[in-house]
């Protein structure tokens, strides 16, 4: 434990604002989670469609919940999505371009015999405290997307994907590498931050493109009453009388303006109607494993080549 | 020992070290000098795998330092030009830093390095003088108990009193049996610390002796002077306007030179052979 701690002093203030960053991450959530749940409302009142004769007593208090939901539950789950990536950043840039900006780097890689282990002592501590600063704001996500969508399970519901659950820990993981790693390579902070910034931004971007591709595949098409409150709506389609589902396109060029007078729920008199293209929540963990587990690859990606630059940089 | 073969480094155009062949011995105190660019510091960065040599064949202690780093650093205790420590952390936090990164660095031998001069390790690194801050270096280089030490221009940034004190510690350190290579302008002060003299200058070895040799096999004698069967190495800039000339001879002629005239007249002459070899390519 000596070791370490000597071993990461250099890090000691970035990584006394994680823990109070992650602390007041964790209390505020709990305090606030605490609080939208003290409202006394029937579980049957959150379900939609027709509610019961006794929810109609509860509405001042679901308005008052919603409100309590959008000024400070909504704020809190940003800041549980927010805080790991943010630490990340300072930690992945305080790893390499500090040392290398202040030149510590010469002092620590002459008396470090081998530079590998130097960064392998250093990152494994800031890892295991980033991803579980990660599971957490995640976790503390999902609470948050069960106390929106009280009647579904967030782990069924595809809302708010991306900002929730495991995919947190994998974009700080992600997050880190790709700023220790353009620390490594540029050896100053500022110059780092901004480039690891412009990176972090595309490579989530690209993250989630690619994850919403493979989630189009798990589509499926079924009509109105079929789309549930977890699914993830894609598009709307035209069935046509012999069950198949095509595009509006399609649908204009065989069935021509008869598609205008289509209504939602209503099966037309030429036997046309409004259907869906969405992926069944079923499908999320799945969804979200694929994307977690690309955001972690990319990280892991990225530390690996980090250890590669500092194998072969100068330390200045 | 360090052993270079045919050694050659380039930043860019330029060449720092141009197929450079040299053995510094094991023991004693080894002196690098040489003007400013004569590529002391990259010979030691070379040495401490800091950088890739661009030809030829580097060994440290057997050990080449770009092939297998690990095992060269691990015999070297490394002092860099400008102190590279932890502003914000304490003396001790280095040393425990040290303690944690580098398999059997002795703590205690580098605290006794520190107590005679006073230098609290509770302090802050940020708030002691570079001169404490070059101590704080080379105590921990030495905790490392490599049987290399390579100091690279320590003496720069440092006062007198503050030179002193670290020449007396690399000194002890030698007399204990470890290996110095100290490279530095202040000759005046290392002639009484090196046992060796090595002058680096435009990229290549000018020459290699021992201290005592050096001084014992030149004079110095003035312009006009007899010089019928000497062999002259070249006239340099005394002081108060004066010139003299650098001659390798034992005995019997003008006076024994200092340890910086040895240096001030090779390094003359390599500046007229350039002069000489340009003047000639200008010609051609």
């Amino acid at each position: 434990m000596r070791r370490w701690l000597a071993i990461l002093r250099p890090n000691r203030p970035e990584l006394r604002a994680a823990f109070i960053l992650g602390g007041v991450m964790v209390a505020g959530s709990a305090v606030v989670i605490t609080w939208l749940r003290s409202f006394d409302i029937p579980e049957e009142c959150f379900r939609g469609g027709n509610v019961a004769d006794q929810c109609r007593l509860y509405q001042g208090t679901m308005f008052a919940y919603g409100e309590a939901l959008n000024t400070v539950g909504n704020p809190a789950a940003i800041a549980a999505f927010v805080t790991p990536i943010v630490v990340g950043i300072v930690l992945g840039i305080a790893l390499l371009a500090r040392e290398l900006e202040q030149q510590t780097t010469s002092f620590a890689w002459s008396i470090a015999p081998s530079r590998g282990v130097w960064l392998r002592d250093r990152i494994i501590p800031i890892l295991l405290l980033l991803l579980a600063l990660g599971f957490a704001g995640g976790w503390l996500g999902d609470v948050f997307q069960s106390l929106r969508t009280r009647s579904v399970d967030p782990w069924a519901n595809f809302e708010g994907m991306g900002q929730r659950g495991p995919v947190i820990p994998g974009a700080a993981l992600l997050v880190f590498g790709i700023s220790g790693l353009v620390g490594g390579l540029v050896g100053r902070q500022l110059p780092a931050l901004l480039i690891s910034g412009a990176l972090i931004g595309f490579g989530l971007w690209a993250a989630f493109n690619l994850s919403d591709g493979w989630i189009r595949d798990d589509a499926v098409f079924g009509t109105n009453d079929e789309l549930g409150l977890g699914d993830k709506y894609l598009d709307s389609v035209i069935r046509t009388p012999e069950g198949k589902f095509i595009t509006w396109d399609e649908a204009y060029q065989r069935y021509g303006s008869e598609v205008d007078a289509l209504n939602l729920g209503e099966t037309g008199s030429s036997g046309l109607a409004l259907a869906m293209r969405y992926v069944p929540g079923e499908r999320y963990p799945a969804a979200v494993a694929r994307l977690s587990g690309l955001l972690g690859l990319g990280g892991v990606a990225t530390i690996g080549l980090t250890f590669l630059v500092v194998s072969r940089r100068r330390p200045y | 020992m360090i052993r270079t073969d045919g050694l050659s480094k380039r930043y860019r155009r330029r060449y720092a070290l141009s197929d450079i062949t040299l053995e510094i011995p094991d023991g004693g105190v080894t002196a690098l000098v040489g003007p400013n660019g004569a590529g002391k510091s990259t010979l030691l960065k070379l040495c401490i795998g800091f950088e890739r040599p661009t030809a030829g064949r580097l060994e440290v202690n057997g050990v080449d330092p770009v092939r297998l780093r690990a095992r060269a650093i691990a015999s070297i205790g490394y002092v860099p030009q400008t102190a590279s420590l932890y502003r914000d952390l304490t003396v001790l936090d280095h040393l425990r830093l040290a303690g944690a990164i580098r398999p059997g660095f002795d703590a205690v031998h580098a605290k006794e390095r520190l107590r005679p001069l006073g230098i609290p390790i509770t302090a802050r690194v940020g708030e002691l003088s570079g001169g404490e801050q070059s101590q704080v270096c080379l105590a921990i280089a030495l905790g490392t108990r490599a049987p290399l030490l390579l100091l690279d221009e320590p003496l720069a940034n440092l006062d007198p009193l503050a030179r002193r004190d670290f020449l007396r510690v690399a000194r002890l350190a030698a007399d204990d049996g470890t290996t110095v290579v100290l490279s530095s302008h202040a000759l005046s002060e290392i002639e009484e610390t090196a046992d060796r003299l090595l002058v680096l200058g435009e990229g290549r070895v000018l020459y290699d002796d021992t201290v005592a040799h050096s001084i014992a096999s030149h004079r110095v004698v003035e312009p006009g002077a007899e010089l019928d069967g000497v062999e002259v190495i070249a006239s340099f800039p005394g002081r108060a306007d004066q010139v003299h000339i650098l001659a390798r001879a034992s005995a019997g002629m003008g006076r024994a030179p200092t340890l910086e005239e040895v240096v001030l007249g090779y390094l003359a002459e390599a500046r007229d052979m350039a002069a000489a070899s340009r003047h000639e390519e200008t010609a051609a």
